[in-house]
Order: structure tokens, then C-alpha cells, then sequence
């Protein structure tokens, strides 16, 4: 049986998340310090050799975005924003990170600053998660006090502090541009790109966005090295991954998994296996922006490539696994509902088309089996020209699940 | 600045060459490729909202939007095939489930052209089922817009408008998806903070926020292509903005801004988009009137012109012709300002000519020409947009000079520093870096401090000093001993200012690169008005920043052509272009232009506007001749002036409306208003500005221009034939060298910026670069020292009472006390209160007061508001019902002869009831 | 003028501080003041944000997650469930102010599916039965609040 592997979870379950010195006694720190000893192009150098890619869904190599925020310009000033806004359904593996160790999650964004040059941060964290905000507060503040945050740390020339910033309940902020319209004060409309943050972010200096998950590697890839981290996982998607159950299993909860291991595994050895036994109807793997693949696909192995070939992803880590009893008409007409509620209006495409999308999902329920597969093709016709004409990853999405649908779930359409 | 490198790319197979960094769309639309948008305007920042603009880039994962999308070298763009096309369909088919379309005849309705152009017009085009969508009711809450939700495509543009272009912000979406919607303030447009200036309207494609005047016009007429327009100038203001009159069946329906025009860009505010209704008012005059009996009676043209020339004639001939004078008009055109002048010089006889910029601006053109040479901006409008540094001196730029003030704002958004002096609040203090609010009447106190910091902590551009300022160092060192009694404590007790606010407004504007000064009436209408512009134009001096692009003092023009009206002569001591009447050569020079003997040209200095009032009074001036000014409500100390109009033996009044001037008249001739005629303006930044005619004069008005050739002709004085105001353009250009290269001709292609002395000459943006306008071409530094006002206030007038203007009405209130939607924003008088003051005094918001100097009362409603520091009040002057100038006093500047507006001893106390 | 990036956290401090979960038109135009914002522009961040709200709500808000994962299962039970304890009618608030019931986007907490957001504590394994019983001892505390005079802050 697979186990474990704790890179980015590897201070959660040891005693009070919010005892320094045991943080510190574990080993906390040391990739910081490490880092500090680097020359940043040495940092960099090793961040990108790792293949880190970007937690949060998307995937983007995270050396490559602190490479560039770092090259856009010299001797400015940049910032780190740490994104935590959380909501992509079936998705809470920054939370578990903030409230079971959040000193780890400082010391990423130490790293990340160390990296891109940058002497302030932020650390936007979603409205809802009201203990994560308050964990990472005290933390922060025990940092601050025990001169882990600063000016001058550790007695050198490096200074970093950063703010936290709470959300007010918008999926959307959690895209790196729309986080930095709303860290202004702004409602979440997402900015055109170019420019990217990197070259224009918060307040029109290069920012680096990163997700919670995507920080807390830094640490270990800094203390280990690069080599290290790339003997984990698969060769395309080197290293680990939180992945979070939900739905119909016996044992909903997180599991930290080098990359590369079949679906089944993780149901079955780290999920509980699927509720009353069996193979499930469908998972929906990486949330609302992602993608179903039916029970038969089990073997699949979990890494960005791997998935993409059989149109699927990765996304965030969410594993939603439906029992064979569940509607999967009912399931899309919560993920239109979801995208609808969540448009912000902003685009034409994205704001008519999840409102058509989530009235054809509840007319697609209402259709006799026989007729559904058609109407589907019909909703991925009109979400495929929605992806195309959209401003922002979200009117780029709903396509994903409905694509996939449509290709991998014939059976459960009709049925 | 670098000039940008100029790239070649390919769309649709067609090489075309463009600005590096240039955006995709407009480079598309100039070389002929019509890619549709509804959210992309010019002046906005890329919205990427309606993504219509999609193309595709070679090398780019799927489509981007041309919108936001710069050019690059070697770039290659499919701006049209079938599958951009079929998503253009998309999107706007999605549009036309989501909101309806179709002008209504007052502006084209982009939305409607594409869905023609895309095949969506019709319902059974479409695939799509409306989304049946609710829509609040049209928002007709604004007493000059009106929005219909049903028809607007949440493009952005007006969000945009009113933020980035305005500065206001007035506008947002709130909610968000498909509920996202439109609105203004918190609720009703009406009851938000917009003020009326219709960019949103200007800006909107689809006509969902429309003008709320003349909707039946419109409608009647059906097709907005069968509007005529005509380019003018905007009679308002000294910004001079250009106006796109929409015109039709004689009367102007609509004011737009001409975009990609200097110097407004397309922008307007309330008055010169919802203010020129007062052109067709059913009270303008249009028949010529004479008094009989105390009472007017209609007359001919012909019987009115001899009254006027006989009366002159009759005056000239028993007491001579000092006993003749006229005011000439800041409102009317170079052309008629320069007429009106030759007439008092040639038929009248005297210099006694001049008009109300002596109430203004008099003290800074005097310390401006004895300082550098000339009376008149160093810089464009454009520049406060581009400048690193603000210094608002006692202007109130947001509601005086509205679309100047957009400038300002863009440019502190851009990250320009501002620091803002006056003693009452203004809106530019909200976004200022340092607000300095010293007392009113403390101004040279505070500047000789700043001053003092610049030189103590060796800020002064010593280079500067020592090439272009006459004395150099020594000169400093003069002045260096002047404020040196200035320390911050000092300051402190005189003005209120503390010394820290001090030092950090005398860093920003004396560390920046560069940095602009405007300065108003706050500084010029004092008593020591003069010394204040010294002081300010000394500090500027020290620290060069002036005599350099992006620097330099500026004076906004309160009157549409005060500048002009100058520039073209009518002045006591100027012929045509500053050219002093004192010296001969000039004199001769003018003679000989006119044809006359030399001997014929009045050879004395004139009297100013307030000496001319008092000259009234004390019996000297017996015969006027009044040109478009209303001195009635404009000049000081009212009480004496109504007793020297009413002392003079004859008068004769030229204007649009029976003003309080007017009605104290013996003839008044009905003229053409701004919109009647031709001619031009100069404006703030000596841009000679073309105004054009769009429709008749009403009845029997006459443009001045013939009345004024008519009259001296009745005098026996012609003045010359032209047979137009091109012809009278030509004989002052070549009369005033500063016009020299300016033509009508030459005007068709937008303002041109004065000093142009040839044909070839480009105009001059920015003034002073090489050399003062002085003999030496030395700039004067002159120190001065701080006065207390003659005036103070005492146990009897406890308070001071300050005056101005509102963004709403204008000036005497003449035309904008005219037009339906100025006066439904602004109808009353008031007078500001400070919150702890009235609570001393126990009034509220809407508590009647009489106010007395000591020279007269009024009455008046109070409000109450921080606005004006305890001990102070302020009153605008616009209004009718409260004169403020019963209370003020004709006391002078003894250099400029302004008279002080701006400070005025008085008591306020519980108005008796009157019922 | 304060910069603008607080302006969400003061939002939200305003809202806890009402008492009934919403933005009072005068913390709006305090926000206005303090940020140098105009009404629009308030009300524009205010309506964006799914937590803010413009009209008054319960002393108590009680959020049902309502997202893929807790509508499959079981979400709507919930909200029936606590709607029928509280009186309320789908969403909304009770006539004496004390409880909204609202439904929400996803809260994070999957793995515990349906969950439901009590005054921001979430509730894991929200079955009718056991939000009942964190419903009695809300209200035991309302009430106790209540008579104390203390105005039912939502804390």
C-alpha cells in the first residue's frame, strides 16, 4: 500500500501549530535559511530546476513566474501575494496548511520574496475561512516578535513583512488577477492580461501571485535542493500533491501523494475506497473548473500529463467521487449554478453564457435519457465558444466539466 | 523623450506600419480593418469587456482582443475569418438575449449597427431566447441624463468616462453576473454625487444614458444623420473646450466635445453641455429699446443708432472726450473686442476702455509682465496632465475651470504630486498631498516662508538664478534678506499654516522635475493682490521651475475670451498685443494701419474699469458704451455703482438679455449671441480658438461686430468695412504681432497657441524656454513683504466674507441663470457657515441671515459646512436674489487696480421675519 | 485619506459591528470619508462581495454551504431542516431579527459534507439533528444576550 508523502503537509499533527520553538526544533526555518545563504540566482536556479508547478490549478511552472517577476525590472519595488483564496469546490487543502502549520507557510513566503526580491507581502485569505485568518494572524505576529519577519533577518541585509487581507466571498478573486483588484479595494473583476502581475501587479508594481500550497514546497526545495524534489513523483509532474476526497466515500479527508499514482490508489487506500463498495458513477476531479472521468478510469495515473491526455486535469487536488446511485444531470446543474452564481459580470460571453448554461443543465435534467446527449453537445458547443471569447478563467471553465462529461460519461447521461 | 520605433506587422495578409506599443485596434480600424468593439474608446484604458475584438496572433494560444493587445514587430494578426467570425456572432447574439437595441434618433446606437452587420437585427436571426431579464425603470432622477438599464451592454465606457477620463467615480456597476448593472451614487442618479457633465453620455455606444433635452426633437427627426454640426468654441469658461453643436430647424439640440481636439479632448462639463439653452431663452432681446419716460420702448435699428451716436457725439463735443467710455466684453469675440477698441479710440476719442479682467486676473498680468514680460500662461492645459507637480493656489479648478481640473486629476493619478493652497475647502483638496489653508488674506506670509525653505535648505536652482534672472545671485540674496523674517513660526501666526504642512508642500513642488503653479482669484482679488503673484512667481524663479516644458505659472481664465479681449486691444494701456500705448512708435504704428493722422490717436492713458466706475460717480465719465458686461452685478461695492450708473447722462448697452446694466440704459441693442456669429476666442492657454455660427440671432439681434461699425459710422468716425470677421481677424493679426502667423485658414485645422508671429511659426505650447518676454530677456525677481488688510474685522463685522464661483452658474449668471438644467442645480443664493459658528450664532442649513458690511446688506439662506474655516464665510456671486457685491468694497490694488472680492469685514445675524 | 486596500476589512469590522450582520448606509458613508470613495463605488464592492450585505439580516447568520459536493449531499435537506426550526421560508430572517438563513458557495470544508456556517463557525456533518441542538444553545445565548441589553451583537 502507498503512503504519504509529506512535503508541504510535513508540520501538520505535531502539537500546537502555533508553538514557534517547535516549529523551529522540527526544522522549521531552515530552508529560509538555506535560501538566505543563497545568491538569489542560485535560489531561482534551484526553484526552477524542481519543476514546481503552481498549486492552485493551473499549473504554471512557479520558477518561471518568480524568474520573471524578479527580471521585470531592477531595484523596484515587488511584491509577494500569497493567495489563499480558497474556493474551488471540493477543495480546502490551504486551509488544512494555514491552521495546521502556518509558521510553514511564512516561511514560504520569506522564500518566495528571497527569490523575487521583494521586502512586502500579502496574504489574501478567503472571508469564509475565519480560522485559517486567525491562525496565520498569530503567527505572523510570533514571527514578527521572534525576528522571523522584519528588517534585517537573521542579521543580514534581507527584510521582509507582510499584511493579511480578507476575502469577502468571491470564487473569482482566487484568479491572480482578479486577487489583486480585490487586495486593492476593488470589486473582483479580473484585469486583461498582458500585462501579467509579474510586469504590472498590485498597484501597477510586478507582484508575484502564488498559492498556499505552491509556497509551502519552497521550504523543503530549499533546504533539499532541487535534485530531491525531482525524485519524487512522475517525470512530467515531479514531486507531490495534496489531493481532498469529498462525496461518496468512506473516508472524506486529504492525503499528500507523490505525483504519478492511479486514481484508484487514492480512492481505495487513502479515500476508504467508494461508499458501499464498488466503482463510483464518476469523479470530478479538480472542483468546478474541472473535469469528471467515469468509474472505468480508475487506472488513470495523477499528473498533469498523464490527466491531459485523457482530457482530464488535475485542477486543484479535489477528488469528488459520486456513488453510483447520484444524478449526474443534478451534479451539472450544481456546476452551472455554481459558475452562474460566480460570473462577475464583467465579460458578455461569461456572464450570458453561465446563465444559459445553468438553465440548459436544469432543461438537460428535465430531457428523457435518449435526448440528453444531444442537448449536452449542444451546452459544450456554446461552453466551448464561451471558453474562446472569455475574459478570465472562468467563462473558460465550465466547458471542462461538460466536455468531459460528454466525452467520458455516456452511460450515466442517459441513465 | 525617445521617439517610438515604428513596427511592421500583418493582418490578414496585409503589411501595415505602426507605433511601437501602439494598441492592435485602433492600428487595425486606421489601416481599413473594421474589427468591431463596444467597450474599446481612445481615451479609456482597454476594458476587454465585450470581446467583439478578438483576433488571432500567430504564436498566441487562442484569440486575444485586439483591444488590449499592443503591436510588436513581425506580429501576425487574422483579423477576419470564419471562425473569429462566427464568435463575434457569439458574443453578441448573447448581448441581444441579454438587452434590447435601436436608436432613437438622437445617437447612433452601435449595438443595433453590428446586430445589422452581423445578422442579429431581426428576432429570427437569432437562436438564442431573450434571458427575459427584468430591468429596473428608466432612471429619470437627473435633471439632465436619463439611463435605460434595457439598453445598456455593460461595456464600461461610462464607468471609465466618469473615473479615469472625469476623475469623478460617480459611476459603478454593483451586484455582479447577470444582475451586474449600472448605477449612480447609492440608489438614483439624481440623488448621487455626479455633477452633471455627461462624459458617460458622450461616451456611451449604445444611447442607455442620453440627454434629457430635446428627446422629442430627436425623435421627431429619427435619424441623428440628419443633424447638422458645427464646430465652436465654448462661451463659458477660459478653458475654450470645443463643442460639436448638433443643429436642427434653427435651434442647437445638443452640445457635445469634439474629440481628439485640444484642448478638451472631447471633455465637457454641465455648463458647456447643458448650459447653452439660454441661446433660444424666449427673454433674449430682439428688438433694439429706448428709454422714454423711464421707460423702454421698442425701436428700429435706425433710430436706436442715432439716439446711441448722438448722445455719444453730444457728450464728446461739451465736456470732450475723456467724458467718454467704454467697457469692452470678456464674452465676446477678439474681432469685436478689437472694433470695440478702435471705436473708443478713434470715435470716442480716449483710452478709457477696458472690461472686466480688471476684476480677475489685473494683478496677476501686472506682476506676470513685470516679472517676465508676459501677462498669460507659460504652459498647454494638456500639461497639468504631465507636470510632476501641482501647486493650486487659490483656484478652485474642479468647479471654475471643470475640464482644466480633469487634467489635474489624471495627472495626480498617474502619480504627480499635488499640493493645494486656500483657505476654504475645495474638491482638488481631497486628492492633495498637502492641503495648506492659511487665513484668507495671509498668502504672501506663506509663500515668503516657502521661500525661506527653498533658499535655508539650499533647494534653489542656483544655475537657474544665475543665467535667466536679471541681478542672478545678488537678486537672491535680495530676496534671501526679504523672507528671511518668514520662519515657520512666523508663518504659523500670521496664516495658520504649521510649519511641517510648509516644508513638505516647499519639497514637493521645489524637488519635483517639474512642477506647474495655478493661480486664481483666491491670490489676484486682494488689495495686495499684485504681491501675492510676485511672491509665487518669485518661489518659482528660485527654484526654476519655470522657463522649462511641463513648468511654469498659469493663471486659468475665468471668461470664455478674457484673455483674448486683451490680447486684441482693449485696454486702457495696451494697443493690440501688449503693445504699451505709452510708446509712440506703437501709437504710429497703429495710426498708420488705420489710415488716421497720428495726432488722431488719443495719446493719454485710460481709466481701468473701477476707475472708470468711480469717475461715473464723481461726474467726470457722463457717456458709456457697455459691450456684454454686466457691472451692475460684477463690480465691487454695488451701492456706489448703481449711484454712478445712475449719474451718468447716457448710456448705451449692448448684450443678449435686459441685464441689471441694461435696464439702466438709455438705448440697449439686441446682439448675437457666441452661437450667431463668427469670430474667435482666446483661451487660457493662448490657443486662438475658432467659433463658428450655428444658427440665427433671434428677431432683429445684430452681431456687435455691425453694431459697433455702424455706430462709430453714425459717429461720423468710421472705423472701416468687412465683409466678415475673417476680414477684421486680418487687420488685428496684423495689427498685434503675437497673431501674426494666425489665420482663419490656419485655424480650420484646431487652435493655435500664441506667440505665432509668421505663417511658418508653429505656435508656442510653452512660453519662456529660451528667454523672458523683457528687453534683457531676464526674468525680475521682486520681493515683497507681507501686508495686513486695510479691512479687518472687528466687534461690529466679526467675520470675512470671501467670494466665487460654483460649478453650476457663471459669473453675473447672465446666460447659465438662463438654461432650465443649471438652474435646477443651482438656483439660490447661500452663504457658508462653519459648523461651529453657526452653532455660536444657533443656525442650521436653511436658517435666513441678513449679512452686512460696511457698505450694504443682503439676505440670504445659510448652510452649514467645514468647507470654510471659523471666522470665515463665503458666498457665491452668481445669484440675483443675494448680490454679494452690495457688501464688498472698491478699495484697489494700488499696482493692478483689482479690486478685493475675496475679503470683505462683515456681520451676520438671524435675518427679522419677514411674514 | 486612507488607501483603499483596507477598505474590505473595514466592511467587514462594519458589518460585525451593526449587530445584524449588514453595512448601515452610514458606515458606507463613513467608508466614503475615510477611503475617499464615492456611493458607487461603495455600493459596488459592497454588492460584489457574496458575504457583505446591504439590508439588515438576523443577529445570527447561518450559512448553508450549497456547493457540488453539499448539494449532493444533502444541502437542501439542511436548509429545509433548520428553515422549519426557525420559521424561515427558504432564505431569509425570522420576523424577530434573530436568524438569517442563507445558502452560500463552497466554505472548504467538503470533507464534512453538508456543512452549515454559524455566525462563521463552521459546522462539520451538519444532519438536521445536530444543527438543531447548535441552534437551541444560540438561541439560549441570544436570549440571555438579549435581557442583558448587550443588542445581540453577532459575534
Amino acid at each position: 500500500m502507498a503512503t504519504e508523502r509529506r512535503i508541504a503537509l510535513r508540520h501538520l499533527d505535531s502539537g500546537d501549530p502555533l508553538d514557534i520553538d517547535a516549529y523551529v526544533a522540527r526544522g522549521g526555518f531552515e530552508g529560509f535559511r538555506k535560501a538566505l545563504a543563497m545568491d538569489p540566482g542560485t535560489l531561482l536556479g534551484e526553484i526552477e530546476r524542481s519543476a514546481l508547478r503552481g498549486r492552485g490549478g493551473a499549473g504554471f511552472p512557479a520558477g518561471l513566474k518568480e524568474k520573471s517577476t524578479r527580471a521585470s525590472c531592477e531595484d523596484c519595488e515587488r511584491f509577494v501575494v500569497c493567495n489563499a483564496d480558497e474556493g474551488e469546490p471540493g477543495t480546502f487543502k490551504d486551509r488544512i496548511i494555514m491552521e495546521g502549520e502556518p509558521f510553514l507557510l511564512v516561511e514560504g513566503m520569506l522564500i518566495s520574496a528571497l527569490a523575487i526580491g521583494s521586502s512586502y507581502g500579502y496574504l489574501y485569505i478567503r472571508g469564509e475561512y475565519g480560522l485559517a485568518i486567525e491562525r496565520m494572524a498569530k503567527a505572523m505576529e510570533t514571527a514578527r516578535a521572534r525576528g522571523f519577519l522584519g528588517d534585517g533577518l537573521f542579521g543580514g541585509r534581507f527584510s521582509f513583512d507582510f499584511e493579511i487581507r480578507k476575502g469577502a466571498g468571491s470564487y473569482l478573486c482566487g484568479e491572480e488577477l482578479t486577487l489583486i483588484e480585490s487586495l486593492e479595494g476593488k470589486r473582483g473583476y479580473p484585469r486583461v492580461k498582458p500585462p501579467f502581475p509579474a510586469e504590472k501587479g498590485l498597484w501597477g508594481k510586478p507582484t508575484l501571485v502564488n498559492n498556499v500550497e505552491t509556497m509551502a514546497n519552497l521550504p523543503w526545495i530549499a533546504e533539499h535542493g532541487a535534485d530531491a524534489y525531482l525524485a519524487m513523483g512522475s517525470a512530467g509532474s515531479p514531486g507531490t500533491k495534496i489531493f481532498c476526497f469529498s462525496g461518496d466515500v468512506e473516508r472524506p479527508g486529504f492525503a499528500e501523494l507523490e505525483m504519478g499514482l492511479p486514481l484508484r490508489t487514492l480512492i481505495e487506500d487513502f479515500a476508504g475506497g467508494v461508499k458501499g463498495g464498488g466503482e463510483p458513477l464518476a469523479v470530478l476531479l479538480g472542483g468546478a473548473a474541472g473535469t469528471f472521468v467515469s468509474g472505468g478510469m480508475l487506472d488513470l495515473a495523477m499528473d498533469y500529463d498523464a490527466l491531459k491526455a485523457s482530457g482530464a486535469t488535475l485542477g486543484s487536488g479535489a477528488v469528488i467521487v459520486m456513488g453510483r446511485n447520484r444524478s449526474l444531470p443534478d451534479m451539472l446543474i450544481s456546476l452551472m449554478d455554481f459558475f452562474a452564481h460566480e460570473s462577475c459580470g464583467k465579460c458578455v460571453p461569461c456572464r450570458v453564457g453561465t446563465t444559459r448554461l445553468a438553465r440548459a443543465a436544469k432543461a438537460l435534467a428535465a430531457l428523457d435519457g435518449a435526448d440528453r446527449p444531444d442537448a449536452l453537445e449542444a451546452m459544450v458547443a456554446e461552453a466551448e465558444l464561451m471558453a474562446k471569447t472569455s475574459l478570465c478563467p472562468l467563462g473558460q471553465s465550465p466547458v471542462l466539466p461538460l466536455k468531459s462529461a460528454l466525452r467520458n460519461l455516456r452511460g450515466p447521461l442517459q441513465g | 523623450m525617445a521617439e517610438a520605433r515604428t513596427v511592421e506587422l500583418t493582418i490578414d495578409g496585409k503589411a501595415v506600419r505602426a507605433r511601437e506599443g501602439a494598441l492592435l485596434l485602433p492600428v487595425a480600424r486606421e489601416a481599413g480593418f473594421d474589427i468591431p468593439s463596444l467597450c474599446w474608446h481612445r481615451k479609456l484604458t482597454p476594458t476587454g469587456a465585450c470581446r467583439l475584438c478578438v483576433v488571432k496572433v500567430a504564436g498566441a494560444r487562442g484569440f486575444v482582443t485586439a483591444c488590449s493587445t499592443a503591436v510588436r514587430e513581425g506580429m501576425a494578426v487574422t483579423a477576419f475569418d470564419e471562425e473569429l467570425e462566427a464568435a463575434r456572432r457569439f458574443v453578441l447574439e448573447c448581448l441581444a438575449a441579454e438587452v434590447r437595441f435601436g436608436s432613437d434618433g438622437s445617437h447612433r446606437d452601435e449595438f443595433e449597427e453590428l446586430a445589422e452587420r452581423y445578422a442579429l437585427a431581426k428576432p429570427e436571426e437569432r437562436t438564442m431566447a431573450p434571458l427575459g431579464l427584468g430591468f429596473p425603470p428608466v432612471d429619470e432622477s437627473s435633471p439632465v441624463l436619463s439611463f435605460d438599464a434595457s439598453r445598456c451592454v455593460k461595456c464600461f465606457r461610462c464607468v471609465k468616462a466618469c473615473a479615469e477620463v472625469q476623475g469623478k467615480g460617480v459611476l459603478s456597476f454593483v451586484e455582479r453576473g447577470i444582475h451586474s448593472r449600472i448605477s449612480a451614487g447609492s440608489g438614483a442618479w439624481g440623488a448621487s454625487e455626479c455633477d452633471a457633465c455627461g462624459e458617460c453620455a458622450q461616451l456611451c455606444p449604445t444611447g442607455a444614458i442620453v440627454e434629457k433635452a430635446n428627446r422629442a426633437a430627436f425623435k421627431a427627426i429619427g435619424n441623428p444623420r440628419d443633424l447638422r454640426h458645427v464646430t465652436s468654441t465654448c462661451p463659458y469658461c477660459g478653458v475654450g473646450c470645443q463643442l460639436d453643436l448638433s443643429v436642427h430647424g434653427g435651434r442647437i439640440l445638443r452640445s457635445d466635445g469634439v474629440e481628439g481636439v485640444s484642448p478638451n479632448d472631447g471633455r465637457l462639463c454641465v455648463k458647456g453641455r447643458f448650459g447653452l439653452d439660454f441661446v433660444g431663452h424666449p427673454e433674449r432681446l430682439t428688438v433694439p429699446l429706448v428709454k422714454e419716460g423711464g421707460a423702454f420702448r421698442e425701436a428700429g435699428w435706425d433710430e436706436a443708432l442715432a439716439l446711441a451716436a448722438e448722445g455719444f457725439l453730444r457728450i464728446k463735443r461739451e465736456h470732450g472726450p475723456g467724458a467718454l467710455a467704454g467697457y469692452s466684453s470678456a464674452k465676446c469675440t477678439n474681432e469685436e473686442n478689437y472694433l470695440f477698441h478702435k471705436l473708443v479710440r478713434v470715435a470716442f476719442g480716449t483710452n478709457n476702455v477696458d472690461y472686466c479682467t480688471r476684476l480677475c486676473h489685473a494683478s496677476t498680468v501686472t506682476a506676470m509682465l513685470k516679472a517676465y514680460g508676459d501677462g498669460a500662461g507659460s504652459n498647454s492645459i494638456e500639461d497639468f496632465g504631465t507636470t510632476d507637480c501641482l501647486f493650486v493656489v487659490g483656484n478652485n479648478t474642479v468647479e471654475t475651470h471643470p475640464v482644466t481640473a480633469t487634467y489635474m486629476k489624471a495627472g495626480k493619478a498617474r502619480g504627480a504630486s499635488l499640493v493645494v493652497m486656500d483657505p476654504k475647502w475645495t474638491p482638488l483638496a481631497d486628492f492633495a498631498d498637502v492641503w495648506l489653508r492659511p487665513r484668507l488674506g495671509t498668502d504672501v506670509a506663506v509663500l515668503n516662508g516657502m521661500a525661506r525653505i527653498v533658499i535655508r535648505e539650499g533647494l534653489v536652482d542656483r544655475r537657474f538664478v544665475g543665467t535667466r534672472v536679471y541681478g542672478g545671485l545678488s537678486a537672491l540674496a535680495e530676496l534671501e534678506a526679504a523672507v528671511e523674517p518668514y520662519d515657520g513660526k512666523k508663518v504659523f501666526e500670521i496664516s495658520g499654516v504649521p510649519e511641517d504642512a510648509l516644508r513638505k508642500a516647499t519639497l514637493l513642488y521645489a524637488g519635483a522635475p517639474t512642477a506647474i503653479i495655478a493661480t486664481g482669484m483666491g491670490m489676484s482679488q486682494q488689495t495686495v493682490g499684485t504681491h501675492n503673484v510676485f511672491a509665487l512667481i518669485n518661489l518659482a524663479l528660485i527654484t526654476g521651475q519655470i522657463g522649462k516644458p511641463g513648468a511654469g505659472i498659469d493663471p486659468p481664465r475665468g471668461q470664455n475670451n478674457v484673455q483674448g479681449a486683451t490680447d486684441s486691444g482693449a485696454s486702457p494701456i495696451y494697443l493690440p498685443g501688449y503693445q504699451p500705448l505709452a510708446d509712440e512708435a506703437n501709437r504710429r504704428r497703429m495710426a498708420e494701419l488705420w489710415g488716421l493722422p497720428f495726432e488722431e490717436l488719443p495719446a493719454e492713458k485710460g481709466l481701468t474699469t473701477v476707475e472708470i466706475m468711480k469717475a461715473a460717480g464723481e461726474g467726470l465719465v457722463k457717456g458709456m458704451l457697455i459691450m456684454g458686461e454686466n457691472p451692475m452685478h460684477t463690480d465691487p461695492d454695488l451701492g456706489h455703482v448703481e449711484e454712478a450708473m445712475e449719474r451718468l447722462e447716457f448710456l448705451v448697452v449692448q448684450d443678449i438679455f435686459l441685464t441689471a446694466t441694461a435696464l439702466k440704459a438709455d438705448v440697449v441693442l439686441p446682439s448675437a449671441c457666441f452661437a450667431e456669429k463668427d469670430g474667435t476666442f482666446v483661451n487660457s492657454d493662448r490657443r486662438v480658438l475658432r467659433v463658428r455660427k450655428a444658427v440665427e440671432p433671434p428677431g432683429r439681434a445684430r452681431e456687435d461686430l455691425r453694431i459697433l461699425l455702424e455706430l462709430a459710422e453714425r459717429m461720423g468716425r468710421p472705423i472701416g468695412t468687412y465683409p466678415d470677421a475673417s476680414a477684421v481677424w486680418d487687420e488685428l493679426s496684423a495689427a498685434a504681432p503675437i497673431f501674426g502667423g494666425i489665420d482663419y485658414a490656419r485655424l480650420e485645422g484646431g487652435g493655435v497657441q500664441w506667440p505665432c508671429p509668421t505663417k511658418e511659426h508653429p505656435g508656442t505650447p510653452t512660453l519662456f524656454l529660451e528667454r523672458f518676454n523683457t528687453r534683457d530677456g531676464l526674468a525680475r525677481l521682486n520681493p515683497v513683504g507681507y501686508e495686513a488688510q486695510s479691512e479687518r474685522p472687528d466687534a461690529e463685522y466679526p467675520f470675512v466674507l470671501n467670494s466665487g464661483r460654483i460649478l453650476y452658474q457663471y459669473h453675473s449668471s447672465t446666460m447659465s441663470a438662463r438654461s432650465v438644467p443649471l438652474v435646477e442645480l443651482a438656483k439660490e443664493s447661500y452663504v457658508l457657515v462653519n459648523p461651529r459658528d453657526a452653532e455660536c450664532e444657533g443656525f442650521a442649513t436653511g436658517t435666513r441671515v441678513e449679512l452686512r458690511s460696511r457698505r450694504g446688506r443682503l439676505e440670504t439662506t445659510v448652510r452649514v459646512g467645514d468647507e470654510v474655516a471659523e471666522g470665515e464665510l463665503f458666498m457665491p456671486f452668481h445669484f440675483g436674489d443675494a448680490l454679494v457685491n452690495r457688501l464688498t468694497r472698491d478699495e484697489l490694488d494700488p499696482y493692478s487696480r483689482i479690486p478685493p472680492f475675496k475679503y470683505t469685514a462683515c456681520a451676520v445675524r438671524r435675518a427679522a421675519d419677514r411674514d | 485619506m486612507e488607501r483603499r486596500d483596507k477598505l474590505l476589512s473595514w466592511l467587514h469590522e462594519a458589518q460585525e459591528r451593526s449587530g445584524r450582520n449588514y453595512l448601515d448606509p452610514k458606515d458606507l458613508a463613513a467608508a466614503g470619508k475615510r477611503f475617499g470613495l464615492t456611493g458607487a463605488e461603495l455600493r459596488g464592492v459592497a454588492s460584489y462581495y457574496s458575504m457583505y450585505s446591504l439590508k439588515p439580516r438576523g443577529r445570527h447568520l447561518i450559512r448553508v454551504c450549497d456547493s457540488p459536493v453539499c448539494r449532493m449531499l444533502g444541502s437542501a435537506g439542511v436548509l429545509e431542516a433548520l428553515g422549519g426550526a426557525l420559521g424561515i421560508d427558504g432564505e431569509g430572517t425570522d420576523a424577530e431579527g434573530r436568524f438569517t438563513l442563507e445558502t452560500c458557495q463552497c466554505l472548504g470544508h467538503c470533507a464534512s459534507a453538508p456543512v452549515v456556517a454559524v455566525d462563521g463557525t463552521v459546522h462539520a456533518d451538519s444532519g438536521p439533528d445536530g444543527i438543531r441542538s447548535v441552534l437551541a444553545s444560540l438561541r439560549e445565548a441570544d436570549e440571555s444576550s438579549s435581557t442583558l441589553g448587550g443588542g445581540g451583537r453577532g459575534d
